[in-house]
Protein backbone atom coordinates (compact mmCIF):
# COMPACT_ATOMS: atom_id res chain seq x y z
CA UNK A 1 0.00 0.00 0.00
CA UNK A 2 1.12 3.53 -0.96
CA UNK A 3 -0.28 5.74 1.66
CA UNK A 4 -1.05 9.74 0.86
CA UNK A 5 2.40 11.23 2.02
CA UNK A 6 3.51 9.84 -1.44
CA UNK A 7 0.49 11.83 -3.24
CA UNK A 8 1.64 15.22 -1.05
CA UNK A 9 5.30 14.55 -2.16
CA UNK A 10 4.78 14.11 -5.78
CA UNK A 11 2.18 17.42 -5.82
CA UNK A 12 4.73 19.10 -3.91
CA UNK A 13 7.98 18.16 -6.03
CA UNK A 14 5.76 19.26 -9.37
CA UNK A 15 4.88 22.71 -8.03
CA UNK A 16 8.26 23.37 -6.30
CA UNK A 17 10.49 22.41 -9.78
CA UNK A 18 7.71 24.00 -11.59
CA UNK A 19 6.95 20.73 -13.78
CA UNK A 20 4.77 21.73 -16.64
CA UNK A 21 3.26 19.80 -19.41
CA UNK A 22 5.36 19.93 -22.70
CA UNK A 23 3.16 22.10 -25.09
CA UNK A 24 2.00 19.90 -27.87
CA UNK A 25 3.46 21.63 -30.71
CA UNK A 26 6.37 20.14 -29.12
CA UNK A 27 4.84 16.82 -30.05
CA UNK A 28 3.60 17.87 -33.05
CA UNK A 29 7.04 19.16 -34.65
CA UNK A 30 8.38 15.77 -33.34
CA UNK A 31 5.66 14.11 -35.39
CA UNK A 32 6.29 15.93 -38.53
CA UNK A 33 9.84 16.03 -38.81
CA UNK A 34 9.53 12.23 -38.68
CA UNK A 35 7.26 11.84 -40.89
CA UNK A 36 9.18 14.45 -43.45
CA UNK A 37 12.52 12.35 -43.39
CA UNK A 38 10.12 9.27 -43.67
CA UNK A 39 9.12 10.46 -46.75
CA UNK A 40 11.79 12.15 -47.89
CA UNK A 41 13.89 8.88 -47.45
CA UNK A 42 11.12 7.46 -49.57
CA UNK A 43 11.26 9.60 -52.48
CA UNK A 44 15.38 9.19 -52.38
CA UNK A 45 15.31 5.21 -52.25
CA UNK A 46 12.65 5.84 -55.50
CA UNK A 47 14.80 8.20 -57.27
CA UNK A 48 17.86 5.46 -56.78
CA UNK A 49 15.40 2.77 -58.26
CA UNK A 50 15.15 5.09 -60.96
CA UNK A 51 18.76 5.04 -61.37
CA UNK A 52 18.47 0.89 -60.91
CA UNK A 53 16.09 0.98 -63.96
CA UNK A 54 17.71 2.76 -66.16
CA UNK A 55 21.30 1.37 -65.22
CA UNK A 56 19.57 -2.45 -66.06
CA UNK A 57 17.35 -1.36 -69.04
CA UNK A 58 20.55 -0.58 -71.08
CA UNK A 59 23.04 -3.02 -69.66
CA UNK A 60 24.11 -4.70 -72.68
CA UNK A 61 22.58 -7.58 -71.76
CA UNK A 62 22.87 -9.23 -75.58
CA UNK A 63 26.41 -8.31 -75.18
CA UNK A 64 27.48 -11.26 -73.00
CA UNK A 65 27.61 -14.21 -75.19
CA UNK A 66 30.13 -12.00 -77.56
CA UNK A 67 33.06 -11.77 -74.56
CA UNK A 68 34.77 -14.02 -72.34
CA UNK A 69 32.93 -14.03 -68.96
CA UNK A 70 29.58 -16.30 -68.51
CA UNK A 71 26.50 -14.29 -68.10
CA UNK A 72 26.34 -14.74 -64.36
CA UNK A 73 30.19 -12.91 -64.41
CA UNK A 74 28.63 -10.31 -66.82
CA UNK A 75 25.71 -9.74 -64.29
CA UNK A 76 28.21 -9.38 -61.53
CA UNK A 77 30.62 -7.30 -63.10
CA UNK A 78 27.86 -4.69 -64.00
CA UNK A 79 25.14 -4.81 -61.34
CA UNK A 80 24.68 -1.16 -59.76
CA UNK A 81 25.98 -2.32 -56.71
CA UNK A 82 26.75 1.41 -55.32
CA UNK A 83 22.80 2.04 -56.45
CA UNK A 84 21.50 -0.72 -54.80
CA UNK A 85 23.11 -0.60 -51.13
CA UNK A 86 21.65 3.56 -51.54
CA UNK A 87 18.50 1.99 -51.88
CA UNK A 88 18.76 -0.73 -48.62
CA UNK A 89 20.34 2.21 -46.79
CA UNK A 90 17.76 4.34 -47.08
CA UNK A 91 15.09 1.17 -47.31
CA UNK A 92 16.54 1.47 -43.27
CA UNK A 93 16.31 4.82 -43.19
CA UNK A 94 12.17 4.44 -43.69
CA UNK A 95 11.89 1.89 -41.80
CA UNK A 96 13.71 3.61 -38.54
CA UNK A 97 11.53 6.54 -38.90
CA UNK A 98 8.56 4.34 -39.61
CA UNK A 99 8.95 3.22 -36.60
CA UNK A 100 9.26 5.92 -34.56
CA UNK A 101 6.05 7.42 -35.81
CA UNK A 102 3.22 7.00 -32.95
CA UNK A 103 1.68 4.33 -34.52
CA UNK A 104 4.80 2.51 -36.04
CA UNK A 105 5.45 0.40 -33.48
CA UNK A 106 2.40 -1.90 -34.70
CA UNK A 107 4.03 -2.90 -37.83
CA UNK A 108 5.94 -5.67 -37.37
CA UNK A 109 9.99 -5.21 -40.04
CA UNK A 110 8.30 -7.50 -42.69
CA UNK A 111 5.19 -5.71 -43.74
CA UNK A 112 7.27 -1.94 -43.65
CA UNK A 113 9.87 -3.38 -45.53
CA UNK A 114 7.34 -5.06 -48.06
CA UNK A 115 5.75 -1.56 -48.02
CA UNK A 116 8.33 0.22 -48.51
CA UNK A 117 9.97 -1.92 -51.66
CA UNK A 118 6.36 -1.71 -53.53
CA UNK A 119 6.58 2.15 -52.73
CA UNK A 120 10.07 2.83 -54.16
CA UNK A 121 9.38 0.13 -57.26
CA UNK A 122 6.10 2.56 -57.98
CA UNK A 123 8.01 5.74 -57.90
CA UNK A 124 11.14 4.47 -59.06
CA UNK A 125 8.98 3.73 -62.01
CA UNK A 126 7.30 6.21 -62.33
CA UNK A 127 10.54 8.38 -62.00
CA UNK A 128 12.16 6.33 -64.59
CA UNK A 129 9.17 6.95 -67.12
CA UNK A 130 9.44 10.46 -66.63
CA UNK A 131 13.11 10.60 -67.11
CA UNK A 132 14.48 11.28 -63.96
CA UNK A 133 16.38 8.54 -63.79
CA UNK A 134 18.43 9.17 -66.67
CA UNK A 135 18.84 12.96 -66.18
CA UNK A 136 19.95 12.07 -62.59
CA UNK A 137 22.71 9.47 -64.39
CA UNK A 138 23.77 12.53 -66.78
CA UNK A 139 24.16 15.25 -64.19
CA UNK A 140 26.29 12.48 -62.02
CA UNK A 141 28.60 11.54 -64.74
CA UNK A 142 29.23 14.88 -65.45
CA UNK A 143 30.28 16.07 -62.23
CA UNK A 144 31.05 13.25 -59.97
CA UNK A 145 34.62 11.99 -60.10
CA UNK A 146 34.26 8.35 -59.38
CA UNK A 147 31.26 7.55 -61.34
CA UNK A 148 32.98 5.06 -63.94
CA UNK A 149 34.26 3.14 -61.01
CA UNK A 150 31.33 3.40 -58.47
CA UNK A 151 28.11 4.71 -59.73
CA UNK A 152 28.10 2.77 -62.96
CA UNK A 153 29.95 -0.06 -63.49
CA UNK A 154 29.29 -0.52 -67.03
CA UNK A 155 31.62 2.29 -68.04
CA UNK A 156 34.09 0.05 -66.11
CA UNK A 157 32.96 -2.84 -67.97
CA UNK A 158 33.74 -1.19 -70.41
CA UNK A 159 37.39 0.18 -69.76
CA UNK A 160 39.19 -3.30 -69.62
CA UNK A 161 41.54 -3.52 -72.56
CA UNK A 162 43.30 -6.71 -71.69
CA UNK A 163 39.51 -8.17 -71.27
CA UNK A 164 38.62 -7.21 -74.84
CA UNK A 165 36.62 -4.02 -74.25
CA UNK A 166 37.80 -0.58 -74.91
CA UNK A 167 35.50 2.88 -74.58
CA UNK A 168 36.05 6.46 -75.56
CA UNK A 169 35.92 8.99 -77.47
CA UNK A 170 37.19 9.33 -81.00
CA UNK A 171 39.24 12.19 -81.61
CA UNK A 172 40.77 11.45 -84.87
CA UNK A 173 39.43 9.30 -88.11
CA UNK A 174 42.51 8.82 -90.01
CA UNK A 175 41.00 6.44 -92.54
CA UNK A 176 38.02 3.49 -93.30
CA UNK A 177 40.19 1.26 -91.06
CA UNK A 178 41.96 3.89 -88.47
CA UNK A 179 40.93 6.14 -85.79
CA UNK A 180 42.63 7.23 -82.74
CA UNK A 181 40.68 6.94 -79.62
CA UNK A 182 40.96 8.33 -76.31
CA UNK A 183 39.56 6.26 -72.98
CA UNK A 184 37.94 7.38 -70.04
CA UNK A 185 41.31 7.64 -68.56
CA UNK A 186 42.83 9.36 -70.77
CA UNK A 187 45.02 6.89 -72.49
CA UNK A 188 45.38 7.09 -76.60
CA UNK A 189 44.39 4.32 -78.88
CA UNK A 190 45.55 3.52 -82.12
CA UNK A 191 42.29 1.07 -83.13
CA UNK A 192 42.61 -0.75 -85.97
CA UNK A 193 39.21 -2.07 -87.57
CA UNK A 194 38.20 -3.81 -90.69
CA UNK A 195 34.47 -4.30 -89.83
CA UNK A 196 32.03 -1.86 -91.23
CA UNK A 197 31.91 0.55 -88.29
CA UNK A 198 31.79 4.67 -90.31
CA UNK A 199 28.02 4.34 -89.11
CA UNK A 200 29.61 4.76 -85.28
CA UNK A 201 32.49 6.36 -85.75
CA UNK A 202 32.87 10.01 -85.76
CA UNK A 203 34.89 12.76 -84.41
CA UNK A 204 33.53 13.64 -81.47
CA UNK A 205 31.66 10.44 -80.86
CA UNK A 206 32.20 8.00 -78.21
CA UNK A 207 31.92 4.54 -78.98
CA UNK A 208 32.72 0.86 -77.46
CA UNK A 209 34.20 -1.17 -78.77
CA UNK A 210 34.81 -5.40 -78.99
CA UNK A 211 38.17 -6.73 -79.42
CA UNK A 212 41.35 -7.06 -78.53
CA UNK A 213 44.82 -5.49 -77.78
CA UNK A 214 47.66 -5.97 -80.20
CA UNK A 215 49.92 -3.97 -79.29
CA UNK A 216 51.24 -0.70 -77.02
CA UNK A 217 48.09 1.29 -77.15
CA UNK A 218 47.21 -0.12 -80.03
CA UNK A 219 43.43 -2.28 -80.29
CA UNK A 220 42.38 -4.41 -83.16
CA UNK A 221 38.03 -3.65 -82.98
CA UNK A 222 35.71 -7.16 -84.11
CA UNK A 223 32.75 -4.77 -83.33
CA UNK A 224 32.11 -0.97 -83.02
CA UNK A 225 29.20 -0.03 -80.80
CA UNK A 226 27.54 3.29 -79.92
CA UNK A 227 27.64 3.36 -76.19
CA UNK A 228 24.45 2.61 -73.93
CA UNK A 229 22.70 6.00 -72.69
CA UNK A 230 23.85 5.56 -69.44
CA UNK A 231 27.06 7.75 -69.09
CA UNK A 232 26.38 9.81 -71.89
CA UNK A 233 27.20 12.98 -68.70
CA UNK A 234 30.32 11.33 -68.22
CA UNK A 235 31.57 11.12 -72.34
CA UNK A 236 30.21 14.69 -72.48
CA UNK A 237 32.62 15.64 -69.74
CA UNK A 238 35.12 13.48 -71.14
CA UNK A 239 34.41 15.53 -74.36
CA UNK A 240 34.99 18.69 -73.12
CA UNK A 241 37.82 17.91 -71.51
CA UNK A 242 39.84 15.76 -73.98
CA UNK A 243 38.48 16.52 -77.26
CA UNK A 244 41.89 17.61 -79.08
CA UNK A 245 42.61 20.35 -81.27
CA UNK A 246 43.73 20.51 -85.22
CA UNK A 247 47.25 20.88 -83.90
CA UNK A 248 47.16 18.04 -81.12
CA UNK A 249 45.55 16.30 -83.81
CA UNK A 250 48.72 16.99 -86.44
CA UNK A 251 51.02 16.47 -83.79
CA UNK A 252 49.11 12.61 -82.91
CA UNK A 253 49.15 12.14 -86.98
CA UNK A 254 53.40 12.84 -87.10
CA UNK A 255 53.39 10.63 -84.12
CA UNK A 256 51.37 7.59 -85.83
CA UNK A 257 53.76 7.91 -89.10
CA UNK A 258 56.64 6.91 -86.69
CA UNK A 259 54.71 3.52 -86.90
CA UNK A 260 56.45 1.33 -89.28
CA UNK A 261 52.65 -0.73 -89.73
CA UNK A 262 50.79 2.23 -89.88
CA UNK A 263 53.32 4.51 -91.98
CA UNK A 264 53.23 1.22 -94.56
CA UNK A 265 49.08 1.20 -94.34
CA UNK A 266 49.25 4.81 -94.79
CA UNK A 267 51.41 4.56 -98.30
CA UNK A 268 49.25 1.91 -99.50
CA UNK A 269 45.85 3.90 -98.93
CA UNK A 270 47.47 7.15 -100.37
CA UNK A 271 48.86 5.00 -103.56
CA UNK A 272 45.18 3.49 -103.88
CA UNK A 273 43.67 7.16 -103.54
CA UNK A 274 46.20 8.29 -106.30
CA UNK A 275 44.55 5.57 -108.64
CA UNK A 276 41.09 6.75 -108.34
CA UNK A 277 41.08 10.72 -107.97
CA UNK A 278 37.70 10.76 -108.07
CA UNK A 279 37.06 9.02 -104.91
CA UNK A 280 40.59 11.29 -103.07
CA UNK A 281 38.45 14.31 -104.11
CA UNK A 282 35.45 13.43 -102.42
CA UNK A 283 37.34 12.52 -99.15
CA UNK A 284 39.20 15.57 -99.14
CA UNK A 285 36.32 17.56 -99.95
CA UNK A 286 34.30 15.90 -96.94
CA UNK A 287 37.10 16.64 -94.24
CA UNK A 288 37.10 19.96 -95.45
CA UNK A 289 33.64 20.59 -94.84
CA UNK A 290 34.07 18.44 -91.11
CA UNK A 291 36.87 21.39 -90.73
CA UNK B 1 -13.09 21.73 -7.64
CA UNK B 2 -15.61 19.19 -8.98
CA UNK B 3 -16.55 16.88 -6.40
CA UNK B 4 -15.15 13.71 -5.77
CA UNK B 5 -17.87 11.40 -6.41
CA UNK B 6 -18.15 13.29 -9.92
CA UNK B 7 -14.56 12.84 -10.70
CA UNK B 8 -14.74 9.21 -9.95
CA UNK B 9 -17.61 8.40 -12.81
CA UNK B 10 -15.16 10.53 -15.50
CA UNK B 11 -13.07 8.30 -17.94
CA UNK B 12 -9.41 8.75 -17.65
CA UNK B 13 -8.89 10.70 -20.81
CA UNK B 14 -11.78 13.28 -19.53
CA UNK B 15 -9.66 13.46 -15.80
CA UNK B 16 -6.32 14.39 -18.73
CA UNK B 17 -8.13 17.51 -20.20
CA UNK B 18 -9.34 18.56 -16.69
CA UNK B 19 -5.30 18.16 -15.53
CA UNK B 20 -4.60 20.19 -18.69
CA UNK B 21 -6.56 22.98 -16.85
CA UNK B 22 -5.75 22.58 -13.37
CA UNK B 23 -2.62 20.76 -11.95
CA UNK B 24 -4.51 19.80 -8.79
CA UNK B 25 -7.17 17.09 -10.86
CA UNK B 26 -3.63 15.02 -11.47
CA UNK B 27 -3.99 13.64 -8.15
CA UNK B 28 -7.30 11.96 -9.64
CA UNK B 29 -4.79 9.82 -11.94
CA UNK B 30 -2.72 9.43 -9.02
CA UNK B 31 -5.16 7.93 -7.06
CA UNK B 32 -6.42 5.60 -9.46
CA UNK B 33 -3.22 4.06 -11.02
CA UNK B 34 -0.36 4.26 -8.30
CA UNK B 35 -1.35 0.86 -6.41
CA UNK B 36 -1.62 -0.79 -9.58
CA UNK B 37 1.27 0.29 -11.24
CA UNK B 38 3.43 -0.01 -8.06
CA UNK B 39 2.48 -3.63 -8.14
CA UNK B 40 3.73 -3.90 -11.72
CA UNK B 41 6.84 -1.99 -11.05
CA UNK B 42 7.51 -4.48 -8.42
CA UNK B 43 6.69 -7.82 -10.29
CA UNK B 44 8.63 -7.11 -13.38
CA UNK B 45 11.71 -5.79 -11.51
CA UNK B 46 13.44 -7.16 -8.33
CA UNK B 47 13.62 -3.68 -6.43
CA UNK B 48 12.76 -2.89 -3.04
CA UNK B 49 9.50 -1.01 -2.00
CA UNK B 50 11.77 2.42 -1.55
CA UNK B 51 13.08 1.78 -5.03
CA UNK B 52 10.12 1.28 -6.42
CA UNK B 53 8.30 3.91 -4.77
CA UNK B 54 11.20 6.24 -6.43
CA UNK B 55 10.24 4.87 -10.25
CA UNK B 56 6.56 5.57 -9.52
CA UNK B 57 7.11 9.36 -8.62
CA UNK B 58 9.32 9.21 -11.82
CA UNK B 59 7.21 7.95 -13.69
CA UNK B 60 4.10 9.73 -12.42
CA UNK B 61 5.99 13.01 -13.30
CA UNK B 62 7.01 11.94 -16.54
CA UNK B 63 3.33 11.13 -17.25
CA UNK B 64 2.30 15.19 -16.26
CA UNK B 65 5.32 16.56 -18.56
CA UNK B 66 4.15 14.57 -21.39
CA UNK B 67 0.35 14.54 -21.13
CA UNK B 68 0.15 16.63 -24.25
CA UNK B 69 1.16 13.33 -26.41
CA UNK B 70 -1.83 11.22 -25.09
CA UNK B 71 -3.01 9.58 -27.83
CA UNK B 72 -6.78 9.18 -26.97
CA UNK B 73 -6.73 6.47 -29.65
CA UNK B 74 -4.66 4.28 -26.69
CA UNK B 75 -6.44 3.76 -23.37
CA UNK B 76 -4.80 5.54 -21.00
CA UNK B 77 -4.01 2.64 -18.64
CA UNK B 78 -1.95 1.41 -21.82
CA UNK B 79 -0.43 4.91 -22.16
CA UNK B 80 0.46 5.30 -18.29
CA UNK B 81 1.75 1.43 -18.01
CA UNK B 82 4.02 2.15 -21.08
CA UNK B 83 5.63 4.99 -19.08
CA UNK B 84 6.27 2.96 -15.96
CA UNK B 85 7.82 -0.37 -18.66
CA UNK B 86 10.58 2.01 -20.09
CA UNK B 87 10.87 3.67 -16.59
CA UNK B 88 11.37 -0.14 -15.22
CA UNK B 89 14.03 -0.69 -17.87
CA UNK B 90 15.94 2.62 -17.46
CA UNK B 91 16.15 1.56 -13.75
CA UNK B 92 17.14 -2.16 -14.69
CA UNK B 93 19.78 -0.97 -16.61
CA UNK B 94 21.55 1.05 -14.02
CA UNK B 95 21.28 -1.20 -11.08
CA UNK B 96 22.01 -4.49 -13.36
CA UNK B 97 24.94 -5.50 -11.42
CA UNK B 98 22.75 -5.68 -7.73
CA UNK B 99 21.78 -8.92 -6.03
CA UNK B 100 17.89 -10.52 -7.24
CA UNK B 101 15.33 -10.66 -4.79
CA UNK B 102 11.87 -10.94 -5.55
CA UNK B 103 9.44 -8.55 -5.86
CA UNK B 104 6.73 -10.55 -7.12
CA UNK B 105 3.46 -11.26 -5.26
CA UNK B 106 0.23 -13.10 -6.15
CA UNK B 107 -2.89 -14.73 -4.30
CA UNK B 108 -3.90 -18.08 -4.84
CA UNK B 109 -6.51 -18.10 -7.31
CA UNK B 110 -3.51 -16.34 -8.88
CA UNK B 111 -1.33 -19.34 -8.30
CA UNK B 112 -3.69 -21.96 -9.25
CA UNK B 113 -4.40 -20.05 -12.70
CA UNK B 114 -0.38 -20.06 -13.28
CA UNK B 115 -0.19 -23.52 -12.70
CA UNK B 116 -2.70 -24.22 -15.19
CA UNK B 117 -1.52 -22.41 -18.15
CA UNK B 118 1.88 -23.75 -17.53
CA UNK B 119 0.05 -27.54 -17.32
CA UNK B 120 1.50 -28.09 -13.75
CA UNK B 121 -0.50 -31.32 -12.69
CA UNK B 122 0.90 -32.03 -9.79
CA UNK B 123 -0.71 -31.67 -6.12
CA UNK B 124 1.53 -29.01 -4.44
CA UNK B 125 0.70 -26.98 -1.63
CA UNK B 126 0.02 -23.87 -2.99
CA UNK B 127 2.52 -21.38 -0.91
CA UNK B 128 5.20 -23.97 -2.18
CA UNK B 129 4.39 -23.50 -5.31
CA UNK B 130 3.94 -19.84 -5.38
CA UNK B 131 7.41 -19.51 -3.86
CA UNK B 132 8.60 -22.18 -6.76
CA UNK B 133 7.30 -20.09 -9.72
CA UNK B 134 8.45 -16.25 -8.23
CA UNK B 135 11.63 -18.14 -7.73
CA UNK B 136 11.42 -19.38 -11.42
CA UNK B 137 10.11 -16.32 -12.75
CA UNK B 138 13.21 -14.14 -11.06
CA UNK B 139 15.56 -15.97 -13.00
CA UNK B 140 14.11 -14.95 -16.25
CA UNK B 141 15.21 -12.12 -18.62
CA UNK B 142 13.23 -8.78 -17.46
CA UNK B 143 12.03 -8.76 -21.54
CA UNK B 144 10.24 -12.77 -20.84
CA UNK B 145 9.33 -11.33 -17.23
CA UNK B 146 7.81 -8.29 -18.44
CA UNK B 147 5.26 -9.92 -20.64
CA UNK B 148 4.41 -12.87 -18.23
CA UNK B 149 3.65 -10.21 -15.44
CA UNK B 150 1.47 -8.33 -18.49
CA UNK B 151 -0.35 -11.28 -19.30
CA UNK B 152 -1.13 -13.52 -16.82
CA UNK B 153 -0.88 -11.02 -13.45
CA UNK B 154 -1.70 -7.64 -14.56
CA UNK B 155 -4.18 -9.77 -17.17
CA UNK B 156 -4.07 -7.35 -20.24
CA UNK B 157 -4.56 -8.27 -23.53
CA UNK B 158 -2.41 -9.11 -26.74
CA UNK B 159 -3.54 -5.72 -28.12
CA UNK B 160 -2.91 -3.57 -24.65
CA UNK B 161 0.76 -4.96 -24.21
CA UNK B 162 1.27 -4.52 -27.34
CA UNK B 163 0.85 -1.03 -26.83
CA UNK B 164 2.73 -0.72 -23.60
CA UNK B 165 5.96 -2.51 -25.39
CA UNK B 166 5.50 -0.85 -28.22
CA UNK B 167 5.94 -4.02 -29.92
CA UNK B 168 3.54 -5.44 -32.79
CA UNK B 169 0.86 -7.75 -31.62
CA UNK B 170 2.89 -10.51 -33.23
CA UNK B 171 6.06 -9.76 -31.67
CA UNK B 172 4.02 -10.27 -28.63
CA UNK B 173 2.89 -13.39 -29.40
CA UNK B 174 6.02 -15.07 -30.23
CA UNK B 175 7.31 -13.55 -26.60
CA UNK B 176 4.79 -14.71 -24.64
CA UNK B 177 5.58 -18.11 -25.95
CA UNK B 178 9.51 -18.08 -25.73
CA UNK B 179 8.81 -16.71 -22.15
CA UNK B 180 6.45 -19.59 -21.20
CA UNK B 181 9.07 -22.31 -22.45
CA UNK B 182 11.78 -20.15 -20.59
CA UNK B 183 9.58 -20.38 -17.73
CA UNK B 184 8.85 -23.84 -17.87
CA UNK B 185 12.73 -24.81 -18.58
CA UNK B 186 12.95 -23.07 -15.33
CA UNK B 187 10.75 -24.95 -13.39
CA UNK B 188 11.85 -28.43 -14.71
CA UNK B 189 14.95 -27.18 -13.14
CA UNK B 190 13.61 -27.30 -9.71
CA UNK B 191 11.63 -30.35 -10.93
CA UNK B 192 8.20 -28.86 -10.38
Amino acid sequence: MIDNKFDQELLGKIKKDHIEPIPRWHFLLKDYIVWFFGILSLIVGGLAFSIVIYLLAFNDWGIYSQIDESFLEFVLLTMPYFWILFLVFFGFLVYHNIKHTKKGYKYSFKSIMIANVVISVVLGGLFFQVGIGQALDDALGETVPVYAKVLNRQMHFWSQPEKGRLSGLVVSVENEENFTLLDLHQNEWWVVSKSDYRGSVEVGRPVKILGNVIGDNQFEAKRIMKPAPPGKGMFKRHKKRHLPTEKEREKMHERMMQDPMFKERFEKMREGLDKYPELKERLENKINDRE
Amino acid sequence: MIPSEELEKKTDSEIVDLVLEDQEYFLCVVKRYKEKLYKYIRRISNIGAEEAEDVLQNVFIKAYQNLNDFDKSLKFSSWIYRITHNAVIDNHRKIQSRPKSSGIDMDDDRVKELAHDFDITKELDNKYLREQILKAMDNLDIKHRDVLVLKFLEEKDYKEISDIIKKPQGTVASRINKAKKELKKELEKIKI
